[in-house]
């Protein structure tokens, strides 16, 4: 006979009235519905935090399929493993906020300027592809184009050294066209979420869950 | 062009100006201005939040702007409790290269004038959490101390008792649990790529003020009198935006005249 609890109707279930008791929690001055609701967001927030310990099993349990298959690169993967590894014992072996001198050491001087480095390397992409290729093949383009340029010089103060007036123009910019663009997408985005939450209650949307 | 003439010519741009600082004037910004005039004027006694999304790889961006804020509020008679709803790295960032870097005054002590609180899992969530219950989501604070027995902590019951709320990154997660749930007033400090998700509500007045990026930043540190980390890159900002610019209008010349020889050839055939 099937596992009752293995049902796909079950985390459906789930999630429709733990977002019903959210909801009915916002706005209101019923005590009982604003603590449960106060219960949900702070159980939302401890599963979060096991939610990153999963992440890191999931991490060393694919890498090290890789390395077991021996697959292209499986060297990186035995890498990922060690690093994952060492700095998961020395945090354990840390007081609970990382006062690991090595563990400390390794996060200042290593890892955060690798990860620095590596989001500075989108600029030279970023430079070669822009020069490369942005070009005004019409009218929409040519537009963009003279934005881009105008927003770029209003950023830098080579761009007030040259005209006063490119700063007035790019703040106009940012405040007036681009302000309302944006305007326009948060209420997209504000729809969507609206409609996304109908279906998740309703159990129409099942993306999270396993096929089906 | 070969795109590793155009990674050379970025390297040179970058560290010319670096070492042979040219000392362009920074105007200063009506946004920088508004948000600088706001926290100035500050009551004395404000309790202000601020909770700073930075990552190891966008703090070199965001990290002026959260200095050169902490500096300004470290100055002022104000209490500050500095969280981090964003990523466990960001935890480290702020305890080892943010707070070393404060320029805090002798008079302010820990525990009464500021507070830094470790990481609240759940990101929207944690912000949630911490403005229903903030002696409640954690019970000790970024060094390891008990929270609960902070002075400023006793102050603080839930969202109502923020007087300002500084999000540092996206502020529409903020916006919706503090701003909204308890009218706390809001400021940002964006990145470069964010400003426009921010300006819709700075027109709606539900931001007070908003710094943009690095540029943001060194109006601010000039309007402290203070110029620091961000005056000192702008110079290398300058320099490879000019030359960026001056890249794609010369491309584009070099495409339209190529483009009226291949439309010249049609009209001769």
């Amino acid at each position: 006979m099937e596992n009752p609890l293995k049902r796909i109707e079950v985390p459906i279930f789930l999630t429709g009235v733990l977002i019903l008791l959210l909801l009915l929690g916002w706005g209101t001055t019923i005590t009982f519905l604003k603590q449960t609701s106060k219960l949900v967001v702070n159980s939302a927030t401890l599963i979060f935090s096991l939610g990153l310990l999963t992440g890191l099993v999931s991490v060393i349990l694919g890498n090290t399929k890789k390395v077991l298959k021996r697959s292209e690169d499986w060297y990186i993967s035995a890498w990922t493993i060690i690093v994952a590894c060492v700095m998961f014992i020395l945090g354990i072996f840390s007081n609970p906020f990382g006062e690991h001198v090595l563990f400390t050491w390794i996060f200042k001087y290593v890892i955060t300027p690798i990860s620095a480095t590596t989001f500075s390397i989108l600029l030279f992409y970023m430079a070669s592809s822009t020069i490369r290729t942005f070009r005004a093949r019409n009218l929409d383009a040519l537009t963009l184009l003279i934005t881009t340029i105008l927003i770029m010089l209003r950023q830098a103060p080579i761009g007030a050294a040259i005209w006063s007036g490119f700063g007035p123009i790019g703040d106009w910019i940012l405040t007036v066209p681009s302000m309302a663009a944006s305007t326009a997408v948060l209420f997209g985005v504000a729809i969507g979420g609206i409609t996304l939450v109908f279906r998740l209650v309703t159990g129409k949307e099942r993306g999270y869950l396993r096929r089906g | 062009m070969n795109r590793r003439i155009i990674f050379l010519c970025v390297i040179v741009v970058v560290i010319y100006p670096l070492y042979n600082p040219i000392g362009l004037p920074i105007p200063i910004s009506p946004l920088t201005r508004q948000l600088f005039d706001y926290t100035d004027a500050l009551p004395s006694g404000t309790i202000i939040v601020i909770d700073p999304w930075m990552s190891t790889g966008s703090y070199p961006e965001l990290n002026p702007m959260t200095v050169v804020m902490l500096n300004h509020l470290m100055n002022l008679d104000t209490k500050i409790i500095i969280i981090n709803t964003h990523h466990p790295e960001t935890l480290g960032i702020i305890k080892d290269i943010t707070i070393p870097m404060l320029d805090i005054p002798t008079d302010k002590v820990y525990g009464e004038d500021w507070v830094f609180i470790g990481f609240i899992p759940g990101m929207e969530l944690g912000i949630s959490s911490f403005a229903s219950n903030p002696k409640g989501v954690v019970t000790k604070d970024g060094y390891g101390g008990d929270l609960t027995k902070l002075p400023l902590m006793q102050e603080v019951t839930d969202g109502s008792d923020f007087d300002l709320w500084i999000a540092v990154g996206k502020p529409d997660y903020a916006l919706r649990q503090v701003q909204e749930v308890y009218n706390t007033p809001m400021t940002c400090l964006a990145p470069g790529g964010g400003a426009a998700e921010a300006m819709p509500y700075l027109a709606s007045g539900q931001l007070k003020g908003v710094m943009i990026s690095t540029r943001g930043a060194a109006e601010y540190e000039l309007l402290l009198q203070k110029p620091g980390l961000a005056v000192s890159g702008m110079d290398a900002t300058s320099a490879v935006h000019i030359f960026i610019i001056l890249g794609i209008i010369i491309g584009n010349i070099y495409y339209v005249l190529k483009q009226k020889k291949i439309v010249g050839n049609k009209v001769l055939e």
